[in-house]
């Protein structure tokens, strides 16, 4: 019997996926369980598993394309078995295309096998935005050349024999011999799909920056004795144990939410949602894209449980291995820029459904004047608190973003 | 109102230019004030061609024993050797005169000069003379041979250029001659078989300067086999006879040295033939030696003005002038082609042949191009193996960076027709992938591109890989 193997839904929200890897060849033979493509969606990769036996007949979606949930990726039956001729990617535009680039690319070898250089014949332009399906005429060299640069061999008029493209159209035309000086030569921009990540996440920043009209508060934190602290409780620790000053704003976060629940709602359609639990999305920033995964009950955590937890949830964020509750369910989300020295100040957008959220800036040597009119040096911090002003005021976020800073200047408490 | 075209010399470059410009509608005059046909039918490729291709009969048939045939070879007839190239030549211009017939292009035998930009002056042998108009004018007056500037070798009538090799009542006994080029190398070829001793002598260090090198030493082997001195680094410093023999003063290594001859061949280098032009008088470009400067659509500084062929001073072949002939006579009818050279062979009628087409190895390393290297040498060749005992080797070039064909160069059996293969494939910008995806028939000689195309990647099939 064929099997269909279709696009999981792997989240709530998720309505396509991208084939990343196939795993599995045609005519490879399968046992249940075995992992056969893997799959990226905005938030994760995924490798879906076989749930039956036999081979891999065909592969409908290649490398590169968006499938659609239930979308149809292939088929698994026994040698011989037909695989239905109507079947059909839902993403018909997708199907339609080629096989990537990654795939496409002549083999190495010369004479290569036959069928890997079927499928170099057929390889039409990279990064093809539009399919024209007309026959395209281009050299060899000019075609391997665009492959590797990334250039829509549609867009370019040849200049050989026939208006054949050869490899000086895809180089862009030679430098003029001047008469002195330097020269440049240009390059054309290269061109590629937004990946299904990327193309999520700016859905979701859209959406929220043009719903919320938002309100931030900066606050100017002394983070000197916080340093202070985190020296000592660091200085008989493991290196891959070390507290985080990240650790430290979520703990003192969580801490301050909880006696600042207002902050903590969330707008549902003409409702306000009192959310309970301190939920804190951190934003974690990946090649591409961005991942909030989310330490829930942040407020009842210690210290070290939040430490671990965090650095847990980063590593396997960047490696693509989050479950799918790992990023839902945030009711507050901090942002930490501060790892980048110099970076003052800025402005976060809201992690919907939140509404809510806490930019960190890097902590930076000022001089302060002391009541005594005394200039000392000191660690300045600045925490920049931004709250959906539909369901918020700025008073409301200003006494947050105090709370927090006393905190964070009297840091014992954060661990008590 | 077709667009009225004159062109000078009828030459490779001029016929050509002539029949692709009638074809596009032009109303074409073609002027030369000698046998159609120029330099490559009546005294170049073909007479030095078919006195080859005897010499190599006559080779084969002297090594005819090896194949166990019983050929009793009792030398040859000089003058039926030399009416069978003449009738060939006669044959061809015959041709060329149809040609020009049948595209009805009108041909004046006459000398011609600038009068203007639009006019020449045509001057025929009786000395009358006209003048015709044109609308572009196109000037392929070609080359001819130069005589060095060395003591008593101008005007000595033992002496001779390859024109006058061409025409020899006999065989010399002894002949040296000076120059290492392609005319140098295949004029020595053909004498050494007909029993001439023949000595090379060269100014630069090495023979053939134009092509492969590391092929070109297979080449000296083979010329050194057929009892060929070559010798580098010559200079030259004056000449004298004495009792009917020719001798040669030179110094080599601070060394002075005599050589002597029957005959000495000049094949050093050609002169342009623009002097009686007229250029200056309308101002055409030209550079130090004469030869006249144009851009890649042939066109001179005067805009209706193209130059083709050996008058540009550059690369002095045939079917360059031909190409270049295509180019002028589409631009001079209104059309916009560029003349690409990288496309346009070398060959070298040896025995055996040796031919090139793209970029050597020393050109890719003076450049600083990334390169990959195969090479197959023909004694793995069956067919090779079979004609001419496995003598020769294919070497190819690719870019480094995506296998591109960047050289093709072939020394060994039917190398010059082979190369053609290699042109294409520069052409039409090959990649590896698109050479090896190609079958070629067994046996032949051509299986060995493959090889070596292969052998750049350590995936020769018939010599184990390094
Ligand atoms: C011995 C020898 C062997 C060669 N072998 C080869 C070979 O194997 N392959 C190859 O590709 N090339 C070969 N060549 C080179 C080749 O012959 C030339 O490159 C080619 O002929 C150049 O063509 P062209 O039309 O530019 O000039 P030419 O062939 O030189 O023709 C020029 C013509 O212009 C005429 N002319 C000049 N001035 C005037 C004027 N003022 N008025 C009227 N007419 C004029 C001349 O009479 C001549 O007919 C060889 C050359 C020599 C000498």
């Amino acid at each position: 019997m064929v099997v269909e193997i279709k696009m999981p839904q792997l989240g709530l929200t998720m309505v396509e996926g991208t084939i990343s890897a196939w795993l599995k060849q045609v005519g490879d033979e399968i046992k249940k369980g075995d992992p056969i493509v893997e799959i990226t969606t905005d938030k994760l990769n995924n490798i879906l598993e076989s749930e039956t036996d036999g081979f891999l007949l065909s592969i409908n979606a290649p490398e590169g394309a968006d499938v659609p949930v239930m979308g149809i990726l292939g088929y698994i039956g026994q040698p011989g078995e037909k695989v239905p001729t109507t079947a059909q990617t839902p993403s018909a535009q997708q199907a339609q295309q080629p096989p990537a680039a990654a795939q496409a690319i002549p083999q190495e070898n010369a004479a290569s096998q036959p069928q890997a250089q079927q499928v170099a014949e057929n390889v039409e332009p990279p990064a093809a935005a539009e399919v024209s399906g007309k026959r395209i005429k281009i050299s060899p060299l000019a075609k391997k050349t665009a492959l590797n640069l990334g250039i829509n061999i549609n867009q370019i008029a040849g200049s050989g024999p026939g208006g054949r493209i050869v490899q000086k159209d895809i180089l862009g035309a030679p430098p003029q011999k001047s008469s002195g000086g330097q020269v440049f030569v240009s390059k054309p921009p290269t061109r590629q799909r937004l990946s299904s990540m990327r193309k999520a996440v700016g859905t979701r920043m859209l959406a929220s920056h043009s719903q919320i009209p938002c309100v931030t508060i900066n606050v100017k934190v002394d983070v000197s004795e916080l340093f202070e602290l985190r020296a000592k409780l660091n200085a008989n620790r493991e290196k891959e144990k070390k507290f985080t000053v990240n650790d430290f704003i979520i703990k003192a976060c969580a801490k301050t939410l909880a006696s600042h629940k207002e902050l903590i709602v969330s707008l549902s359609g003409e409702d306000v949602v009192y959310n309970q639990d301190i939920n804190i999305g951190m934003a974690v920033a990946l090649e591409a894209g961005l991942i909030a995964p989310v330490i829930r009950h942040a407020d009842k955590l210690s210290l070290e449980e939040i430490s671990i937890k965090a650095k847990d949830l980063a590593a396997r964020a960047r490696k693509g291995q989050l479950g799918v509750e790992e990023y839902q369910g945030s009711t507050f989300s901090i942002s930490n820029l501060g790892m980048y020295q110099g970076v003052e100040t800025f402005t976060s957008i809201i992690n919907q459904p939140n509404a809510g959220i806490l930019g960190v800036g890097s902590a930076i040597s000022e001089l302060d004047i002391l009541a005594d009119g005394s200039i000392v040096k000191k660690l300045f911090m600045r925490i920049a608190v931004t709250i959906d002003h539909r369901l918020l005021d700025g008073a409301q976020g200003a006494k947050f973003g105090v709370d927090m800073k006393k905190l964070l200047e009297n840091p014992i408490e954060i661990l008590v | 109102m077709s667009e009225k075209i004159c062109i000078i010399g009828a030459g490779p470059g001029g016929y050509v230019a002539a029949i692709r410009a009638a074809q596009l509608g032009a109303q074409v005059t073609l002027v030369d004030h000698n046998i159609l046909g120029g330099t490559c039918l009546n005294v170049g490729c073909i007479p030095t061609k078919s006195l080859l291709h005897c010499a190599e009969i006559f080779d084969e048939a002297k090594h005819a024993g090896e194949y166990g045939l019983n050929i009793d070879v009792k030398g040859y007839d000089w003058q039926k050797v030399q009416s069978k190239k003449n009738q060939t030549v006669k044959q061809l211009v015959d041709g060329v005169t149809g040609l020009m017939r049948a595209n009805k292009i009108s041909v004046i035998k006459a000398t011609a000069k600038f009068e203007t930009q639009n006019s020449l002056l045509l001057t025929k042998q009786d000395g009358s003379a006209q003048i015709v108009q044109a609308d572009k004018i196109i000037i392929a007056v070609g080359s001819r041979p130069e005589i060095p500037n060395i003591s008593g070798l101008e005007g000595n009538p033992l002496c001779i250029d390859s024109t006058g090799a061409l025409s020899l009542e006999e065989v010399p006994k002894e002949m040296l001659v000076i120059g290492g080029g392609v005319v140098a190398v295949e004029l020595a070829t053909i004498y050494s078989v007909f029993g001439c001793k023949v000595t090379m002598l060269k100014r630069s260090p090495i023979i053939l300067p134009s092509m492969d090198q590391e092929l070109v030493d297979i080449l000296v082997k083979s010329l050194a086999q057929r009892k060929i001195d070559i010798i580098t680094g010559v200079k030259f410093l004056s000449a004298q006879n004495e009792n009917a023999r020719i001798k040669l003063n030179v110094e080599i290594a601070g060394q002075k040295k005599t050589f002597e001859a029957q005959k000495i061949l000049v094949a050093a280098g050609r002169r342009i033939n623009t002097e009686n032009l007229g250029l200056e008088k309308i101002g055409i470009a030209c550079g130090k030696n004469g030869e006249i400067l144009t851009d890649d659509k042939m066109q001179t500084n005067i805009k209706n003005i193209y130059a083709i062929g050996d008058c540009l001073g550059k690369v002095m072949l045939a079917h360059t002038a031909s190409a270049q002939g295509e180019v002028a006579a589409e631009n001079a009818c209104g059309h916009n082609l560029i003349y690409d050279g990288r496309t346009s062979p070398i060959c070298v009628y040896t025995l055996p042949e040796f031919a090139g087409v793209g970029a050597t190895e020393d050109e890719l390393k003076s450049k600083n191009i990334d390169y990959l290297v195969g090479k197959f040498p023909l004694y793995a060749n069956g067919k090779a193996l079979i004609a001419n005992g496995g003598e020769g080797m294919i070497k190819i070039l690719l870019g480094k960076k995506y296998n591109e064909v960047l050289g093709v160069h072939i020394i060994g059996p039917r190398a010059t027709d082979m190369i053609a293969c290699g042109a294409l494939m520069i052409g039409f910008e090959a990649t590896i992938d698109d050479v090896c995806a190609c079958i070629y028939a067994h046996p032949t000689v051509s299986e060995a591109i493959r090889e070596a195309f292969l052998a750049a990647k350590s995936r020769a099939i018939h010599i184990p890989n390094k």
